[in-house]
């Protein structure tokens, strides 16, 4: 094979590489359940990407003697959360370490246990909450805005409450699809 | 290569005829030998344009992520990925036809710059996206990608990258995941070193001898600042593995250069070996080091798995030794190479008499190191002057005079006055250094004169 069919499967593999990650996520977006989460937004900014909002989710944070399902997590491990319908946001039904057949009107995500404890800070009730908790990342903690706008979204004034709507697909992996203030859509993603 | 053509060429035209009137080259032969070496010199890629072209893709790559990164939300998303993929198949394009050419600086800088923008690619649309997965995946197919194009396109800088990428794969691996000793980190670097054996890139050797090197410290470095429960304590059994890690790739450099097919990578190896020996007995020179016991972690019983992987070490150390020297009465050796044997037995003897002591002599255990250092860095500038290899002796002076300050500074750092401290240290460092400059520089002109390379 010559040096330029050489250098053309190259360029053919490392397309394919991006495309397999743009497919991967339109095929979310395109198929996935959509669902609206309840967030808390924290710390912005990253030097090489302009602005993002860093997010973090009522889901983020799991206790579960709380909620159905297993209980005996550690550290890195893979995890099942069950969410069911809720106004305006979905709630967490059961944890699981295998995914669940999701009943009508509950969706499945699934998340990594980044860290685990026997105590929380609870933001709503302003108090460390005793009971084993599990931290949880879903790979949806970071939404990137037009440089400049990350901070206003970071600290939202008094009345403004911030959500994201996200679709799940049949694998139960997440996409962001919006960030809605007050329920209404600040940033849509388009397809494509 | 270009320069020493060049010097080799302009000492060639001195030289030649003096040879000529001492009937040493024919006259006749004289133009040809001049004509060939020019040629050479002329037909070889100038070190100067191949280090402006990869500067130059460096930049440019630089360059064309922070005005993207500036402007990323003005521009449509399908905009945006015909952007990153045009850009990638650009560069790609640009390469082949610069190298199809001749090139070939240009056309290597391009390659380079294409495997920055495949990075630069993948975390864009992570961020096009809002991907926010497992980010150490995305260096790694970033690394994988580099290897592909210094496979595809015989890219000596595509594999340096490659490695670079391996290796930040790997440190993130271990500082923020936690998931003990990075073993995968080893699948990458093997293939590298097909690639380099292939192609025969030594520059790409003496990366990938960086790149283990910079694995090994990143273990300990885990252990020793974030308390990683895996290496259980082992902080100081880990720096005795490596002096005989060290000495291991010393004596396998050494074994290389016997055979025809392996000795052109000996060089790198024998320097690898040698700063990672002397570097880990340097560290265990300080009492401090000694002290982190491995039993005060597992309730004072002695963990198997630290006596097991030192015995390892010494044994994989004295097979090397018995390949290296089998058929070699040892009383034709200098002296000094006798006494590297006497050297190894008392260093493992060490090295196991410290992993039972186990913290309770750091003092004389540092004492210990501290003559095994000196005597090491002695053996190295013998080697050095013995073999006519001017880095050994280089390496040797300098980690002799580091040991020098750093034995200075724990002993009359709290003895001395600190302005009596800073004044005699001073005058230690200008009469010491001065003193050491000149045998260095008189031991490396004798090696320089009988024909060893600097």
């Amino acid at each position: 094979m010559s040096l330029g069919w050489r250098i053309a499967a190259v360029f053919g593999i490392q397309a394919l590489a991006l495309i397999c990650m743009v497919a991967d996520r339109q095929w979310t977006l395109m198929t996935g359940t959509q669902i609206v989460l309840e967030t808390a937004p924290v710390d912005p900014r990253s030097l090489f990407s302009g602005d993002y909002v860093a997010l973090s989710y009522k889901v983020s944070r799991l206790r579960p003697a709380e909620l159905g399902g297993d209980r005996d997590f550690r550290r890195h491990d893979g995890v099942y959360v069950l969410l069911r319908r809720g106004e305006p946001y979905w709630e967490p039904v059961s944890v699981h370490k295998a995914a669940p057949t999701p009943p009508p009107g509950h969706v499945v995500l699934r998340g990594e246990v980044t860290d685990t404890g026997t105590r929380s800070w609870d933001p709503e009730q302003r108090r460390t909450v005793e009971g084993a908790t599990l931290f949880v990342r879903y790979g949806i903690e970071s939404y990137f805005v037009p440089e400049g706008e990350g901070r206003a979204i970071e600290r939202p004034t008094a009345d403004e409450k911030i959500s994201i709507r996200v679709a799940v697909d049949a694998r139960a992996r997440a996409a962001i699809q919006a960030l809605l203030v007050n329920g209404k859509e600040r940033y849509v993603e388009q397809l494509l | 290569m270009a320069r020493l053509r060049t010097g080799f060429l302009q000492r060639l035209q001195t030289e030649l005829p003096v040879w000529v009137r001492h009937g040493w080259v024919a006259p006749q032969h004289q133009q040809s030998i001049l004509d060939h070496v020019a040629h050479q010199a002329e037909s070889s890629p100038r070190y100067l344009v191949i280090v402006l072209c990869a500067m130059g893709a460096l930049l440019l790559g630089a360059g064309v992520i922070t005005f993207f990164a500036a402007n990323w939300g003005l521009i449509p998303k399908a905009a945006k990925l015909a952007i990153l993929f045009g850009a990638l198949g650009g560069c790609y394009g640009a390469a082949s036809f610069c190298l199809a050419r001749g090139v070939e600086a240009l056309g290597q800088g391009l390659l380079l710059l294409g495997v920055l923008l495949f990075g630069a690619n993948i975390f864009l649309i992570a961020q096009i996206y809002h991907i926010d997965a497992y980010y150490p995946n995305g260096v790694l197919v970033w690394a994988v990608g580099a290897l592909a194009t210094a496979a595809a396109a015989r890219s000596q800088f595509a594999l340096v990258a490659a490695l670079a990428l391996a290796t930040l794969w790997s440190g993130m691996e271990t500082f923020e995941f936690d998931r003990g000793p990075h073993w995968f980190f080893f699948l990458p670097w093997m293939a590298a070193l097909g690639l380099i054996y292939r192609h025969h890139w030594l520059t790409a050797l003496r990366v990938a001898c960086g790149a283990l090197l910079g694995w090994c410290l990143m273990l300990v470095l885990a252990g020793h600042f974030m308390d990683r429960p895996w290496l259980a304590g082992g902080r100081m059994a880990l720096w005795q593995i490596y002096v005989f890690l060290g000495i291991a790739l010393y004596i396998l450099g050494r074994g290389m250069s016997w055979y025809p097919r392996w000795a052109r990578f000996a060089a790198p190896v024998i320097t690898a070996g040698a700063v990672w020996a002397v570097a880990a007995l340097f560290v265990l020179t300080f009492p401090e080091s000694q002290r982190f016991g491995v039993r005060q972690e597992f309730g004072g019983a002695l963990p198997a798995v630290w006596i097991g992987a030192t015995v390892a070490m010494l044994l994989l150390v004295a097979g090397l030794m018995a390949w290296r020297y089998h058929g070699t009465p040892l009383s034709t050796l200098p002296l000094y190479r006798q006494g590297a044997f006497i050297w190894l037995v008392v260093a493992g003897a060490l090295a196991l008499g410290n992993l039972v002591a186990d913290g309770l002599y750091p003092g004389w255990m540092a004492f210990g190191y501290n003559l095994l250092s000196v005597s090491g860095v002695v053996w190295l500038v013998m080697t050095g002057v013995d073999r006519a290899e001017a880095r050994l002796v280089n390496l040797g002076f300098m980690f002799f005079a580091v040991l020098l300050l750093a034995r200075y500074f724990d002993t009359f750092w709290t003895l001395l006055g600190r302005s009596f401290f800073f004044m005699v240290g001073g005058v230690l460092l200008l009469v010491g250094g001065f003193l050491l400059e000149r045998s260095r520089r008189h031991l490396t002109a004798r090696i320089a004169a009988s024909g060893g390379g600097a």
